[in-house]
């Protein structure tokens, strides 16, 4: 699967163009299977770009399609199949529901592909070392915790790319090394790219493509 | 989990309010309609839906007829007007005699029979306007016997009020049938003697009938040429308990005895109170269905940050509508069944209070009344959906 970016410009910030090497106004392709690290100082945009990737914005000049088709022309009900088969995502505000348990949110999204079976799922948080939060509202958890589950969430699904909007900016560097070893593997076994926003870090991801806003 | 999601943020006291509202407005309206059709049935007896009723309509009389300067009868244009109305299938003209008659009997000619000498008149109306069917009933040229219909009042009169009175013995409809008399016709070329006897009686018509074929005849062979217009005609309608057409008439200034036009006032009075009713309930509905309306944006509002993460994790909104839309049936649903019960409850208050007074009421709901409830839940049901679907497709929208 390929996601192309043609001469793409947030309308709100249309100064982040032209510069040089630049995701913003410039043809980029994004191809599952390779990984992608956005590295930038923050309000360059890579929210927005992760937002428009996923499809929740589209306030951007030029186009982006995914396999050939123009984001502005899919429909809500084809977005709610992309974003149950093809694209995963982690928000950087990780977007849980407070009122639920760990556990309940994971198997929120695992509901909608039924793709994990709940042993799966109960195995993944251990390679976290969030197993004995899953029965915890999430309302309860620290931010970190918060990020760990927001990851698992994002991997009960079939995805041929992940985005992820900075996922371990509360976590110390063991939980990152074990996180960024979980996403190395489940994208190499559904073969799928991952996109990946960063202060200034490569973390773990020691072959990868660097994308500058 | 969805489910109880986006059905969280839940504000008891203002969906109380809107359920409320729902429940007592389709009770008002329901319950008016019921009310209707029980008075309806009540004020016009169930034959009279089946048989279309016959009226007899004249202008009333006043100082200015007496003194010749108004005039009574009917003009073609007015007998047009009448057949135009609606509900009256049939209209029929009392056709005048324009001769002066007399009828007498001579003392001693019939046994226990006294002797009489009257003046008379005579009308006719076409046979289908009657109410009395007998062979008798008929007459040719050359015929010398006349067969008569006089109002069954008559034979009352004389039976219960002069007969006693005086002594004289009653007379029985079949003796009565068998006593001719001489009917002496005054023409231009002199007298000209019949005899008549009388074929039947009337409860429907307050005049003395010949057939409509005596009439034509005598008024052209005896009559003095003039050509009078009908002073009286008969009438049928559908629903004579109409309020148009006793309002038709009340504004014609014609009159009737027609019990159903009299009940017609009642049910004129009715019908705007239940006019009132619908009215106010039809409001109460109206708010009820804004505040649900208002209630589900409400709803929809204060779960926006779920809806939206829903949406953006891949549920599709429809799906989401979808729950909301069960959640409303099952309100709803809920609000008419409520409504119904309180609507049996009051029923059978007023089927009690009814039969103590003596009038006999449909003991059921009518069907159209659970007709009418099952179309407002389809209303609260369209609007509240539209609303929903239009509001969480907005959330849906990449921004």
């Amino acid at each position: 699967m390929r996601i192309s970016l043609s001469q793409v410009v947030p309308l709100v910030q249309p100064e982040l163009a032209g510069k040089a090497n630049c995701a913003w106004g410039s043809e980029t392709q994004l191809d599952s299977g390779s990984f992608y690290l956005v590295k930038a100082p923050s309000g360059t945009g890579k929210s927005t770009l992760i937002s428009y990737l996923y499809g929740t914005r589209n306030d951007f000049r030029g186009r982006i399609s995914i396999d050939g088709n123009d984001y502005k022309t899919i429909s809500l009900k084809q977005w709610s199949v992309l974003r149950q088969q093809k694209l995963s995502v982690v928000f950087q505000d990780m977007r849980l529901f407070p009122q639920l348990t760990a556990l309940e949110n994971i198997q929120l999204k695992n509901q909608l592909t039924s793709n994990k079976s709940v042993e799966e799922i109960k195995s993944f948080p251990a390679q976290l070392g969030i197993e004995n939060k899953l029965g915890s509202l999430c309302a309860h958890l620290s931010l970190g915790q918060q990020q760990r589950v927001a990851i698992l969430r994002a991997l009960c699904q079939p995805f041929a790319f992940l985005l992820l909007d900075e996922p371990f900016s509360h976590l110390d560097d063991a939980n990152i090394r074990m996180a960024c070893e979980l996403l190395k593997k489940e994208c190499e076994k559904q073969n799928a790219g991952l996109l990946l926003t960063s202060l200034d870090s490569n973390y773990y991801f020691d072959h990868h493509h660097t994308i500058s806003v | 989990m969805i489910t109880r999601l986006i059905l969280r943020n839940q504000s008891v006291f203002q969906l109380g309010i809107a359920v409320f509202g729902a429940v007592f407005g389709m009770l008002l309206l329901l319950g008016s309609l019921q009310l209707y059709f029980d008075f309806r049935d009540l004020l016009t007896n169930k034959t009279d839906l089946i048989n279309p009723q016959f009226i007899v309509i004249n202008k009333s009389v006043s100082m200015l007829n007496t003194l010749s300067l108004g005039n009574t009868t009917f003009s073609q244009d007015e007998i047009e007007e009448l057949k135009k109305l609606n509900g009256i299938s049939k209209v029929g003209v009392f056709t005048p005699s324009l001769f002066p008659a007399k009828a007498y009997i001579e003392e001693g000619a019939h046994k226990n029979v006294p002797g009489l000498y009257t003046d008379l008149f005579f009308e006719s109306v076409p046979d289908e306007f009657l109410d009395v069917k007998t062979a008798q009933w008929k007459w040719r040229e050359g015929d010398t016997n006349i067969p008569v219909i006089v109002p069954a009042d008559y034979l009352n009169l004389y039976n219960f009020g002069f007969a006693p009175g005086r002594g004289m013995p009653q007379i029985s409809k079949s003796t009565i049938q068998l006593i001719s008399f001489n009917l002496l016709l005054q023409t231009p070329k002199g007298e000209k003697k019949f005899t008549g006897s009388i074929a039947g009686f009337s409860d429907r018509i307050n005049s003395i009938l010949v057939p409509q074929s005596f009439i034509d005849y005598a008024n052209r062979e005896f009559g003095n040429g003039a050509v009078k217009d009908p002073s009286r005609v008969i009438i049928v309608s559908n629903d004579p308990s109409s309020p148009e057409l006793a309002q038709f008439l009340q504004a014609k200034g014609y009159e009737t005895n027609s019990d159903s036009i009299r009940n017609s006032r009642l049910n004129s009075v009715l019908r705007i109170i239940m006019n009132i009713m619908v009215g106010i309930g039809s409001v109460i509905i109206l708010m009820a269905v804004l505040s649900f309306i208002q209630y589900s944006q409400l709803l929809i509002n204060r779960s926006r940050y779920e809806i939206r993460t829903l949406i953006q994790l891949g549920t599709h909104y429809a799906h989401i509508c979808m729950r909301y839309v069960i959640f409303y049936a099952i309100i709803f649903s809920a609000a008419l069944c409520m409504a119904l019960a309180l609507l049996w409850y009051f029923k059978s208050k007023f089927n009690t209070f009814m039969t103590e007074k003596g009038f006999e009421v449909n003991p059921g709901i009518y069907s159209m009344v659970l007709l009418a409830g099952l179309t407002l839940l389809s209303v609260f049901f369209l609007f509240t959906i539209i609303s929903i679907y239009s509001s969480v497709r907005k959330l849906a929208k990449p921004q």
